[in-house]
């Protein structure tokens, strides 16, 4: 415990004082890996209940469609883009989170995935409003200032980190996971699956669309094959398993060292540096059922390989 | 004109569907004998096509004559996959079925990335281009080709599902592992087989794949969309189902196409709402099980 | 971790951050004035993305070229050229983070490159805070022209759209036996696809054209056009005009003889790729930036360098980055410097014989430094391609109607 605790103050510290000792390119490489860490977190809300988005760039894209398009229609400044962002895909996430409620394992994952394709061609589609393929172009956000977008992005981060923190702390996680684990027993014990999976969904929803809306005004520029590109569903996926689903620290691990990875990659194999995320998955399904987290914390987890072994 | 045209867009369709029909099989299969959903099926599709091409490349051979070798081939990787991402996860939850599935689609996309880089790549044979004048309407002969393969291997295969020894071991397998493996059934040893054959269909599609389109590391997922909204909409491992809602998959990117303004950029979303629209609806599929 | 250490945690980090606002100072990245022992030249083209990635290659072998010519006569001011290249990928977000570690930590002088709209329109949308100075090849949507198109520190060599739209109008209205009377447009649904569209529509209106347009967008990188074959067909054009890419072209033809497609002519943007008379074949006509069957001693000079080094014809980004990189250096030559004014002051004047012509920097439109702002037509006739526009580098007739598909061998 007092060893974590100094490890907390340590990583706050350095990531309070980054911009500052770092020049602006180490700036925009972090200010990528905390949009992931927001990412990752999302996913691993909605993770929690047993569900495996395989498309949440549909989240983060109309999170970065709503705070571009409502600074083009009713010229509300980017800087709120990130509440704007949040808030809009709320209704959205509430609805598809009645939608996909009976929906169990595969046919969610593929039901998101689909989801997210069919919000592309939507936004391609409809011209007449999201201005399709042109994109759509957006003053920068605190006028382009790489230090105040880094404080943002940091900022999105610790809110969400604090949501999973209360979540553990009220007792809303334990309803999570008792739907994961098994749901028709849960709501035998009087935990409600339907309140709980449209509030997983919308908390989830809420943090993507953040940081959607914090992109937008980041890059300038929202346009559909970027905005829902399965890159981000699959990034959004892989980084929170990679580093330990359910806990904390194991999305904010994964997307930090999973982003570096790639950009490091990138740097010697500008083909296929996407192998990263491949292995990463592979590795952390056969044999990291924890991810990072558990590794570090030496737990062995459910190992599900483990208790098939024990069956037979 | 307008008679003519809607023919046409007829022909289009069915010759769209077909190809989708085989695209889908060896997904269905999988899922009907061993309950696994395979993120990765598009992709291995994808190698196969790479497969073809490198045989036009560098050995100069044709992509149907190479149809045989594409399949054995592919039959190999359909065993090497069945023990590196089916097999550990057989009777896990659907979150570890989905993760490695898909952590293996992006490996293949990566390493088909390194391999032949992400230009588009096509293969020229002068058949493909020929053209067939059918009274009102023109069909292109690398597409009639690609149908009647695709068409037969489908043919073919569900012969063999309901003839042969193989096949009605598969069957009951799929409907009940623990009374198959009770009656003397090699479980395991069919799930293998199982995954070669799956390949070994997605070897051919990918075979005609080059036939008629350019081929690119990325085309992979699309074709992994396309075939699940195929399955959800004709039920999973139905396969009577699944030649019907190929050919209406194959016909409505047709019409809308075709007829809807923009419709070009509309129609690769057609299955996509269809999956989601079935789904909201049904969440079992439409015939689920 | 229990909610007091985060408390505390969140009230450190506030506390530090406010701290740092008051140390923290600006700082401009400045330009140097003394000359390092190497010109480094930033450059910044996608290498790597499905559909972008063979122009950008195309003309990063041009630029290279150009370096090595330069380097093997003593380089500039008595320095080699080096080359910094990033990769775009294609897409916005790495776009503006290569091009800024190029502006901050490279310190380069000048940055040369950009390919397509909408990413050149990220980045400079991006980084017009730093007023760096840079030289766009590519980028034809007017857009981007809004956005920068009057700043300093912003060159450009690619046509506008409506360079390009305005040459193919002139070209239908007053250079063929008979004016067409239906025009189909298939453009690609990106940036510069629509704003192509856009402008033909409203140059034809605003030059009284007696045609009809109609349009319809597509997907860039689909591998069947099928249906926008079968929307034309319906509409029995005289001239089918596509705007796309060139992976785009090969696709269209096929589907377009599988459905026994006959207008009066094809006419595409940059028709002039090597491998076109295969996969395509012979009349497709277009509109085009440069020729390698131009006249001129550089260009047929530069195709003969390229063609021993490369075993084909350069396509179109080549005599690009070639001609970017010897105006840029001719301009560090004339500036005796490499400060950002000097620079600019120098490149103002710049004047070189090249592959695409003799080229300068002037102001068309609303641009301020602009170099290319005509450009050609041309057709494929027995694997050659002929010149039809303009009059003083034609080589040959547009032969129009052209056979239908059955009537070809």
């Amino acid at each position: 415990m007092e060893r974590d605790r100094t490890l907390v103050y340590a990583v706050c510290l350095v990531a309070a004082i980054f911009p500052l000792l770092s020049g602006e390119y180490t700036t925009r490489v972090a200010i990528g890996a905390l949009k992931y860490v927001v990412l990752a977190i999302s996913f691993d809300i909605l993770a929690r209940t047993g569900n495996l988005s395989v498309g949440h760039a549909a989240l983060f894209g109309i999170g970065a469609y709503a705070a571009a398009l409502s600074n083009v229609y009713f010229n509300v400044p980017m800087e709120l883009g990130p509440l704007v962002g949040g808030l809009a895909v709320l209704p959205m996430a509430v609805a598809l989170g009645f939608l996909t409620l009976r929906m169990r394992g595969a046919y969610f994952s593929i039901a998101t995935l689909a989801f997210a394709e069919a919000m592309r061609v939507l936004f391609l589609y409809a011209r007449g409003v999201t201005l399709g393929a042109m994109g759509v172009g957006v003053p920068p956000i605190f006028g382009g200032n790489v230090v105040v977008d880094y404080y943002v992005i940091l900022g999105i981060a610790i809110m969400s980190i604090l949501l999973v923190l209360l979540l553990e702390k009220t007792g809303v996680n334990y309803a999570f996971s008792a739907i994961r684990e098994n749901e028709d027993a849960a709501s035998v014990l009087g935990v409600n699956p339907t309140k709980y999976k449209v509030l997983a969904f919308a908390l989830s929803a809420l943090l993507a669309g953040a940081a959607g809306g914090f992109d937008a005004g980041y890059t300038t520029y929202v346009y559909p094959y970027e905005a829902f590109s399965v890159a981000i569903s699959v990034a959004a996926m892989i980084m929170p398993i990679f580093g330990g689903l359910y806990t904390i620290e194991g999305p904010v691990l994964g997307a930090v060292v999973i982003y570096l990875a790639e950009e490091v990659l990138r740097g010697w194999l500008p083909f296929g540096y996407t192998l990263i995320y491949g292995l990463a998955l592979i590795i952390s399904i056969l044999y990291l059922p924890m991810g990072i987290v558990g590794l570090l914390r030496g737990k062995k987890g459910k190992n599900w390989l483990e208790s098939l072994k024990a069956v037979k | 004109m307008q008679s003519e045209l809607v023919l046409q867009v007829v022909v289009n369709g069915i010759l769209l569907g077909g190809f989708y029909a085989l695209v889908t099989l060896g997904l269905n299969l999988i899922f009907g004998v061993m309950d696994v959903t395979n993120f990765a099926h598009g992709d291995l599709i994808m190698l196969a096509a790479y497969f073809s091409y490198w045989a036009a490349e560098l050995l100069g051979m044709d992509p149907i004559t190479f149809i045989p070798v594409n399949a054995a081939l592919m039959f190999l990787v359909g065993l090497a996959f069945y023990r590196a991402a089916l097999k550990p996860v057989l009777k896990a939850p659907a979150y570890n079925q989905i993760a490695l599935t898909f952590g293996f689609s992006i490996f293949l996309q990566s390493l088909a990335l390194i391999l032949w880089t992400s230009d588009m790549r096509q293969i020229e044979v002068p058949y493909a281009s020929s053209v067939l004048q059918l009274g009102p309407v023109s069909v292109g002969l690398g597409k009639l080709i690609a149908f009647l393969i695709a068409f037969g291997f489908t043919l073919g295969f569900l012969v063999f599902l309901s003839r042969t020894k193989l096949g009605g071991a598969m069957r009951s397998v799929s409907q009940d592992p623990m009374a198959a493996s009770l009656m003397g059934i090699d479980v395991d040893r069919i799930y293998l087989l199982t995954s070669g054959i799956a390949s070994l269909l997605a070897g051919v599609a990918g075979s005609l794949v080059t036939l008629n389109l350019y081929i690119n590391p990325f085309i992979g997922g699309e074709l992994t969309l396309k075939a699940f909204g195929v399955v959800i909409l004709g039920g999973m491992g139905s396969y009577l189902g699944m030649i019907v809602a190929s050919m209406v998959l194959g016909l409505a990117e047709a019409f809308v196409g075709a007829f809807v303004p923009q419709g070009g950029s509309l129609a690769p979303g057609i299955a996509f709402a269809v999956i989601v629209a079935v789904l909201a609806l049904r969440p079992k599929g439409l015939f689920g099980r | 971790m229990d909610m007091k250490v985060a408390a505390a945690a969140i009230v450190i980090l506030i506390v530090v951050v406010a701290g740092a606002y008051v140390l923290m100072s600006g700082q401009a990245p400045s330009s140097a004035g003394g000359l390092p022992d190497r010109i480094r030249l930033g450059v910044i083209l996608p290498l790597s993305t499905a559909s972008y990635a063979s122009a950008g290659q195309e003309a990063l072998r041009g630029m290279k070229m150009a370096v090595e010519e330069i380097n093997a006569n003593g380089g500039v001011l008595g320095k080699p050229v080096e080359l910094v290249i990033r990769d775009t990928k294609g897409d916005p977000n790495t776009a503006i983070t290569g091009a800024t570690d190029l502006i901050t930590k490279e310190k380069v002088p000048i940055i040369i490159g950009f390919y397509s709209s909408t990413v050149t329109y990220a980045s400079m949308n991006a980084i017009k805070n730093y007023k760096p100075l840079v030289f766009v090849l590519g980028a034809s949507s007017v857009k981007v022209e809004q956005l920068v198109g009057m700043e300093r520190w912003f060159f450009h060599m690619h046509p506008w759209d409506y360079h390009r739209q305005g040459t193919v109008i002139e070209y239908f209205l007053n250079h063929m036996k008979e004016i067409p009377k239906k025009i189909f447009v298939a453009y690609e649904d990106g940036v510069y696809g629509t704003t192509s569209y856009e402008y033909f529509v409203n140059l034809s209106r605003e030059r009284n054209a007696p045609w009809e347009v109609v349009g319809e967008a597509f997907k860039t990188g689909s591998s069947d056009f099928s249906s926008v074959i079968l929307k034309a067909k319906q509409e029995n054009p005289d001239v089918f005009y596509i705007v796309g890419y060139p992976g785009d072209y090969p696709v269209f033809f096929r589907n377009a003889k599988e459905n026994d497609f006959n207008p009066k002519l094809i006419f595409i943007v940059a028709p002039e790729f090597p491998n076109y008379p295969k996969d395509i074949g012979d009349y497709v006509a277009g509109v085009d930036v440069w020729s390698p069957y131009l006249n001129t001693p550089e260009a047929k000079a530069f195709v003969q360098k390229f063609e021993s080094k490369f075993g084909r014809a350069p396509e179109y980004w080549a005599p690009f980055g070639y001609t970017a990189i010897k105006m840029v250096v001719k301009a560090i030559e004339d500036a005796k410097s490499l400060d950002k004014e000097k620079l600019i002051g120098a490149l103002e004047k710049v004047e070189i014989k090249s592959p695409l012509g003799t080229v300068r920097f002037k102001q068309t439109g609303k641009t301020l430094h602009q170099v290319v702002d005509k450009l050609f037509v041309v057709q494929w006739q027995g694997g050659k391609v002929a010149i039809l526009y303009p009059k003083e580098y034609k080589t040959g007739e547009l032969i129009y109607p052209v056979p239908k598909w059955s009537e070809r061998g």
